[in-house]
């Protein structure tokens, strides 16, 4: 317990603490809830470790084989494997990363690795600083396969969330670190950006090219947007007027929400800026910035409020369309006070259905109706929508902006860690990341659907918990 | 009774000691874990300001706790290790925004609330404006009321980085509270 010194200006903020916070504390029954779904899960566990005792013993060592396995049952159609959650013994036996392409160098150009050509999906696993181990990066390829799985190198001491330091290219070729660290698919440090800019992750985002980054930073009633070059000085793009409501707070790195680059496309030689905030009523206005790469001439600028910080808005690869969730008004909430006294009246956000912009011209294009985005594809003519139908059920779907055409849609019950997608530059594929269990031990599964909505899943071998996207949100 | 099922690795492998030593290894965790999930509820009260997304923060933590449990090194006590998991469960959940703005926002506050409710309002603002990081170090001492300690193995740091930010947190919201009680008064 806190010890008796404390001073009456924290006394005060204690007590406040308990007023405010008590109230919206689960009912006495949850812990309870908690450990019988602890016992569900690990109990619904041991059938199955019966059944794949390797697995249970090697753990990950394994995943390749089975998720190769796995790979082959679905394509023949015949049989459904299910990979159980790693043991928690499974330390040390995770598979050997594949020779390094490249010889760790502490400057100069990102050596591409060979493959160049191959796209990856990169999925972390997170190991949390008491522990004391970087967490670790496992490397997917579009059909599903894992390549590689390494541990992130130079991660900053206290951090506690890899996807707050690292940003990853699109094509999930190289990645870099807040301390300008670049390494490449294999784990292999390929080069340093000197001095490391960054701020947050949403701040920088990668173009195509594997090379060059773009960059925004906050500045006094401006935000600075930025093309680095891990082999040259970095190039001011374009300097633009900040214009939100909450201009000149400072940022906010750990919400990662002040100021995102959302698209970052040499190909199309443009990049897109949220500047974005936090209000206590859920506005977040938010200003939106379509920049010429070239010539730092703004294309457009759009001031919407949004339920989403910077980091939640999608835009299409080539960075002429975006999907927010807009604020359409606010509205008067009424708040029951306690017993004997009166009804407090809150004006709070009225959210409108996500919706679909042109960043061209400002105008919507789509309402895309209830629930969120998860990715558009590279021009925004796509979109994988989540629909929250229940407490923890959900439905995906990939719809065709122009005809509405569903092209392939699959519900059910999963995790709230479950439910991201990532498009494929340049095919019009997805992935999307869903929860497989059937009441028993939840899974992820990683789902990819092709542009003709033909689709093969593929148990990832990892719980939600355990596992985050790291690569390409949005892209 | 032949108890080996099979045999690799020049190891014997017992597929029902192993049960039953799965079983009693999850009654000793869940033995050790009880009295943890009040604080973790409590933590993930403070970081979500929501009840359902609190209690699913804690039962994801658990499960994952529950999985990496054979990695915590023996020196390492299961509290601070927990809620650290607890606090990065609440980070995760924080950045599917889609997924938490299409959840039913609970505005009704439950039965007996303070007298104090307009404050308490103003202060959930407060603390929903505060970066992660100052409102963890705010939630852990002044709401699990942990000492300092304890407050510097969760965030993984020195105790005096702790107070450090436990200060800096405490100076942030202080005006809100200030403003909050003038405007009751």
């Amino acid at each position: 317990m806190m010890s008796s010194d404390l001073d009456a200006e924290e006394a005060r903020i204690q007590r406040r603490l308990a007023d405010a916070l008590d109230p919206l504390l689960p009912d006495s029954g949850a812990e309870e809830r908690v450990l019988g779904a602890l016992r569900l899960a690990t109990e619904r566990r041991r059938p199955v470790l019966l059944r794949w005792p390797r697995f249970a013993r090697w753990g990950r060592r394994l995943v390749p084989v089975a998720v190769g396995l796995a790979l082959a049952a679905l394509i023949g159609g015949s049989l459904e494997l299910h990979l159980h959650a790693p043991s928690p013994s499974r330390e040390g036996t995770r598979p050997s990363p594949p020779a390094s392409s490249a010889a760790a160098v502490s400057a100069g150009p990102p050596v591409l690795p060979a493959g160049a050509d191959q796209r990856y999906v990169w999925l972390d696993y997170v190991t949390l600083p008491p522990e004391g181990k970087p967490a670790t990066v496992h490397v997917f390829d579009w059909t599903g396969a894992l390549r590689a799985s390494f541990q992130i190198p130079h991660l900053p001491a206290g951090s506690i969330d890899p996807l707050h330091v690292v940003t990853i290219s699109p094509d999930g070729h190289v990645a870099l670190l807040s301390d300008g660290t670049v390494f490449d698919h294999t784990g292999a440090t390929v080069g340093r950006l000197t001095p490391p800019p960054l701020v947050g992750v949403s701040a920088q985002r990668w173009a195509e090219d594997d090379r060059h980054l773009c960059s925004a930073s906050l500045a006094p009633a401006s935000v600075v947007l930025t093309l680095l070059d891990p082999t040259g000085v970095p190039r001011p793009v374009a300097v633009l007027p900040d214009a939100t409501r909450n201009q000149g707070m400072p940022p906010n790195e750990s919400w990662g929400s002040d100021v995102a680059v959302v698209a970052c496309s040499l190909q199309h030689d443009r990049a897109v800026v949220v500047r974005s905030t936090e209000t206590p009523t859920g506005e977040n206005p938010a200003a939106i910035w379509a920049v010429q790469l070239s010539t730092g001439r703004v294309i457009s600028t759009l001031h919407v409020d949004t339920v989403n910080p910077g980091f939640g808005m999608i835009a299409s690869a080539d960075g002429t369309r975006l999907a927010y969730q807009p604020v359409i008004g606010e509205q008067p909430e009424k708040v029951p006070g306690p017993p004997g006294l009166p009804s407090r009246t809150m004006l709070v956000a009225r959210t409108g259905d996500p919706r679909l912009v042109d960043l061209d011209t400002g105008r919507t294009i789509a309402d895309l109706g209830k629930g969120g985005v998860l990715a558009l594809n590279d021009d925004g003519s796509r979109v994988v929508t989540l629909g929250v139908t229940g407490r923890s059920t959900f439905g995906f779907r990939i719809s065709d902006i122009a005809t509405g055409r569903v092209v392939w849609s699959r519900g059910g019950t999963l995790g709230a860690t479950g439910g991201q997608a990532v498009a494929e530059l340049g095919t019009g594929s997805f992935i999307v990341e869903t929860g497989t269990g059937n009441n028993g031990p939840l899974t992820l599964s990683l789902v990819l659907v092709d542009s003709g909505g033909r689709w093969r899943e593929v148990p990832s071998g990892f719980a939600p918990g355990e596992v985050q996207y790291l690569a390409n949100l949005g892209g | 009774m032949d108890m080996r099922l099979w045999s690799e690795e020049g190891g014997v492998v017992s597929a029902l000691v192993a049960e039953g030593s799965a079983r009693r290894s999850t009654a000793a965790f869940e033995a050790e874990l009880r009295p943890l999930l009040r604080p973790a509820v409590r933590l993930a009260t403070g970081m979500l300001a929501d009840a359902f997304e609190a209690e699913d923060a804690v039962q994801e933590a658990a499960l994952q706790a529950w999985r990496r449990s054979g990695n915590r090194r023996p020196d390492t006590e299961l509290g601070p290790w927990f809620l650290a998991i607890v606090a990065n469960r609440c980070r995760e959940r924080r950045r599917q925004s889609w997924i938490r703005v299409a959840r039913v926002a609970e505005l009704v506050p439950a039965p007996g609330a303070s007298a104090d409710h307009e404050v308490s309002l103003d202060v959930r603002a407060a603390l929903r404006s505060m970066p992660y990081d100052a409102r963890l170090a705010l939630v852990l001492r002044y709401y699990l009321e942990l000492p300092f300690e304890e407050v510097a193995a969760v965030l993984a740091c020195s105790v005096e980085a702790a107070r450090s930010r436990v200060r800096r947190a405490a100076v942030q919201i202080t005006p809100s509270v200030h403003l909050a009680e003038e405007g009751l008064a």
